[in-house]
């Protein structure tokens, strides 16, 4: 029995099908990285009072790691400072809400903090641009092309690629190096990443929310989670503040410095 | 090998260009005018360095007095970066401030809204240049409460608090900027300081000697070593211990055991003239360095 023949493709599938899809997916990359831009909004100027909050309760931080380098009546003053206005809540930032705390209350809503309602926008925003072309592109693809096979691999691949390189073809017996337009479509969709990045420059979003990071940024950045109760947070500070004893690191600093220069 | 590129934005994120002597402020400015106008190398850089050279060219213009083109760049800048944000917000705060007087520089600044850091670091700089001491002073405290992890607006309202006199709240500002920043050698010379200026006051103030005069003085040392520990060859701190120890051997003369003093005074004085001998430092550090070791020769 005679191998069975070698399939032969037609050039004008490479021409009119493999690389339009390629070209297609390039340029609606970088219309997405374009489109993201222009839907950022800028990044919301906290008022001062939330500075405030966030900055007080990092300035008792500082005093419990950094507190040995200054003299111990500096130290006390300081921690009881401290220690009282964090119980007193002096800096937290709704004054009113926080006078009122003995009124049982519902748990923070994330969504009705402005903040909060910000970053979900965000998302969504990003999310949208992400899908709406995604959508488009593989209907696409689905409507003109489907069940196309477009290339053949130069090399040899087990058989469990299968799935990967042929979807929309069910032919089972198929030499997997067989590629079809689907998996094209796929191919492309995670590995052009680093075209965009020679396009466009990295940190560029034209492949969407494909890492973490580069989906949210504003949740990384952002001192609290809507919702958290920051008199909690200042209570716990306050009792770190309590339990950290002054050990003054200049005690003994001229036994120190004599000792290094022996003369 | 530094490029161009290179020595401006050294000279952008050091703030370098204050200090600079007058020649080499000129070379500076000639290198940067020629970035900047030029174009051709300025697209090659990612935009963020680029905007900061602008930055630096605009200071540069500022200092230099040529207002003109501190005018150009600071278009180019708001017309890239829109009238609302706050680094434009100072700049052009600067150039008011250049060009029209204080006032109108406060008046601008004064209509920015009130978050922006810079913005309101700028409005207490100018309260200071028009001699507006309560005001200014007023005005810090207000900016630390709301920014009590800005290590830089501490260290200002030490300063400012050393110059009204009122020392003991000087070193408190400073305390804080060590909570903040603890391996600064300086700001641990700069508190040694303000204890022995502490004590001169305190001596002024009463002529007996008190136990008060003597623990700021002690004070004084420890900090300063703090600094030398901290910066082996540190000018300054050597040339602080080195008179606290001095001043601390007058007082105690009659008294009690001055030993470690005595030896810490050695010390200090064997390190600052080997500094000296070896040339190890910079011009005006060594200056000073020969004047402390001059004028506080005499044996203990």
């Amino acid at each position: 029995m005679a191998a069975a023949p070698d399939l032969v493709l037609d050039p004008s599938l490479r021409d009119w099908v493999l690389f339009p899809i390629l070209l297609v997916m390039i340029l609606v990359g970088i219309l997405r990285h374009y489109i993201t831009l222009l839907l950022q909004s800028p990044p919301k100027q906290l008022d001062v009072l939330a500075i405030r909050e966030q900055q007080s309760l990092a300035r008792g931080a500082s005093l419990r790691t950094n507190g040995k380098l200054i003299p111990p009546s500096s130290f006390q003053s300081r921690k009881t400072y401290l220690i009282q206005s964090f119980k007193d809540g002096i800096f937290l930032k709704d004054q009113e809400a926080f006078k009122n705390k003995d009124e049982p209350k519902a748990p923070a809503n994330p969504l009705a903090e402005p903040g909060g309602m910000d970053q979900m926008i965000n998302m969504l925003k990003g999310n949208m641009v992400m899908i709406v072309p995604q959508t488009l592109l593989m209907s696409w693809i689905n409507f003109f092309f489907s069940g196309f096979i477009l290339m053949k691999l130069p090399f040899p691949l087990t058989i469990r690629f299968k799935s990967i390189l042929q979807s929309g073809v069910a032919t089972r017996d198929l030499d997997v190096r067989w590629v079809s337009s689907m998996s094209w479509y796929f191919l492309n969709l995670f590995g052009l990443r680093s075209v965009y990045d020679i396009l466009l420059g990295s940190n560029n979003s034209a492949g969407g929310g494909m890492d973490m990071a580069g989906m949210n940024p504003a949740m990384m950045a952002g001192g609290f989670q809507p919702g958290q109760d920051i008199y909690k947070l200042y209570l716990s500070e306050a009792e770190n503040i309590e339990l950290t004893t002054h050990e003054y690191l200049l005690e003994d600093i001229e036994d120190r410095i004599l000792e290094k220069y022996q003369l | 090998m530094t490029t161009t590129i290179d020595i401006l934005r050294n000279a952008h994120s050091t703030s370098s260009y204050l200090t600079l002597p007058s020649e080499a402020f000129q070379s500076l400015y000639d290198v940067s005018y020629k970035f900047v106008t030029s174009g051709a190398a300025a697209r090659s850089l990612p935009p963020a360095n680029l905007y900061n050279i602008f930055e630096l060219q605009f200071f540069l213009s500022i200092i230099a007095g040529k207002d003109s083109e501190a005018n150009a760049i600071l278009a180019t800048l708001t017309d890239r970066f829109r009238q609302d944000s706050h680094r434009v917000g100072v700049l052009r705060s600067i150039y008011l401030e250049a060009t029209e007087g204080p006032l109108k520089a406060l008046e601008f600044v004064s209509g920015r809204p009130d978050t922006e850091l810079g913005t309101l670091k700028r409005k207490i700089v100018i309260l200071k240049s028009s001699n507006q001491t309560s005001a200014y002073i007023s005005e810090l405290l207000k900016l630390v409460d709301n920014f009590p992890s800005d290590a830089e607006s501490w260290a200002e309202l030490a300063s400012a608090y050393a110059e009204a006199g009122m020392y003991a709240q000087s070193l408190f500002a400073l305390h804080e900027v060590l909570l903040l920043a603890p391996l600064a050698y300086n700001i641990n010379a700069l508190i040694g300081e303000t204890s022995l200026v502490y004590a001169s006051s305190l001596q002024a103030a009463s002529s007996s000697h008190s136990v008060a005069i003597e623990d700021r003085l002690f004070e004084a040392v420890k900090f300063f070593l703090r600094s030398v520990e901290l910066c082996e060859d540190y000018v300054r701190g050597w040339a602080g211990v080195l008179v606290a120890t001095k001043r601390i051997a007058a007082i105690q003369k009659p008294f009690g055991d001055t030993s470690t003093y005595n030896r810490l005074y050695d010390v200090a004085r064997s390190r600052l003239t080997k500094i000296v001998e070896t040339n190890d430092a910079s011009e005006s550090d060594l200056a000073a360095a020969r004047l402390v070791l001059k004028n506080y020769k005499i044996g203990i």
